[in-house]
């Protein structure tokens, strides 16, 4: 169904809610899991945050400073290849919407 | 539709992100949950050198020494002999050694009583009565091989203290007190 007057933002929730309902979400999470798993970028980044921690002394670590730090390494040692596979799955999940 | 098609690599991407996000997310709790907790050595352990494989030669694969024989006894300098004895078999050796042993007290109350019989003898016939006995006590011994243990056990006991008896008037204090020990001891046994 093509609304053209449909604002960006509510098509965009229309996907997401497609995404979810539809339990895709679900299970491309799942498959985003086993694959950083597989691939060793959950043990990296577990020995990242636990060098940060023992570097500081733990009662000055918080999370939201952990999470400042150490999330823009996490989104650039995703390997490509892994992007892409989920990007794709996506699109041609929502492909049939748009 | 052109901007739809771009609306949803844009979704897409987004949605990537956030499941990126999450994923860290999860990490970093779990890593800061275990350090607030103080389990954080135990949960993440360093692996530097516990799971590495030990290649050197002579040594297992966890590094420990190959000979399980291991020497860990010093040796003793004996006061008698003066050989050096193992400390496992230090005792043993001194009970022979000094004379102490049931064995040897019996060795030597023989050789003592033989020499007393040959010293009155002069350079006469040395060999004892006593050392004839011995010999047929022994050779009766090794006939009886088929024998059982009990019976060959008593038997040699009434031997030992046949000559302890035998013995006692002719050797000194401190052997005769020993063998009355031995022979008491023996009665008891027999008892049993």
């Amino acid at each position: 169904m093509t609304d053209s007057r449909e604002s960006e933002a509510d098509f965009k929730d229309r996907l997401h809610a497609k995404l979810q309902n539809s339990g895709e979400l679900e299970k491309l999470k799942q498959t985003l899991r086993d694959r950083l798993q597989e691939c060793g970028w959950t043990d990296s980044m577990r020995k990242i945050c636990k060098d940060r921690v023992r570097a500081s002394n733990i009662d000055d670590v918080s999370i939201d400073n952990l999470v400042d730090e150490v999330t823009p390494i996490g989104r650039d040692q995703v390997p490509a290849d892994i992007k892409n596979e989920i990007l794709l799955k996506l699109r041609a999940f929502l492909d049939e919407e748009a | 539709m052109l901007s739809r098609a771009t609306w949803v690599n844009d979704e897409c991407k987004a949605i990537l992100d956030d499941m990126i996000f999450t994923e860290t997310l999860d990490i970093i709790f779990q890593v800061h949950r275990a350090a607030r907790k103080g389990y954080l050595c135990e949960l993440y352990p360093e692996d530097n050198s516990s799971q590495k494989i030990c290649t050197e030669l002579g040594r297992d694969v966890f590094g420990h020494c190959q000979n399980k024989v291991q020497k860990f006894s010093e040796d003793i300098d004996c006061p008698n002999c003066a050989r050096q004895i193992s400390t496992t078999r230090f005792a043993p050796h001194l009970e022979k050694c000094f004379g102490k042993g049931r064995t040897s007290s019996r060795i030597a109350s023989q050789k003592i009583s033989s020499a007393e019989f040959s010293f009155p003898t002069h350079g006469g016939h040395t060999d004892a009565p006593d050392d004839d006995d011995w010999q047929e006590k022994k050779k009766r011994k090794r006939k009886k091989d088929g024998g059982s243990k009990k019976a060959k056990k008593k038997h040699i006991e009434s031997d030992a203290s046949k000559a302890a008896e035998h013995n006692r008037e002719h050797v000194s204090f401190s052997s005769s007190y020993l063998d009355e020990k031995t022979s008491k001891r023996k009665n008891l046994k027999k008892k049993r």
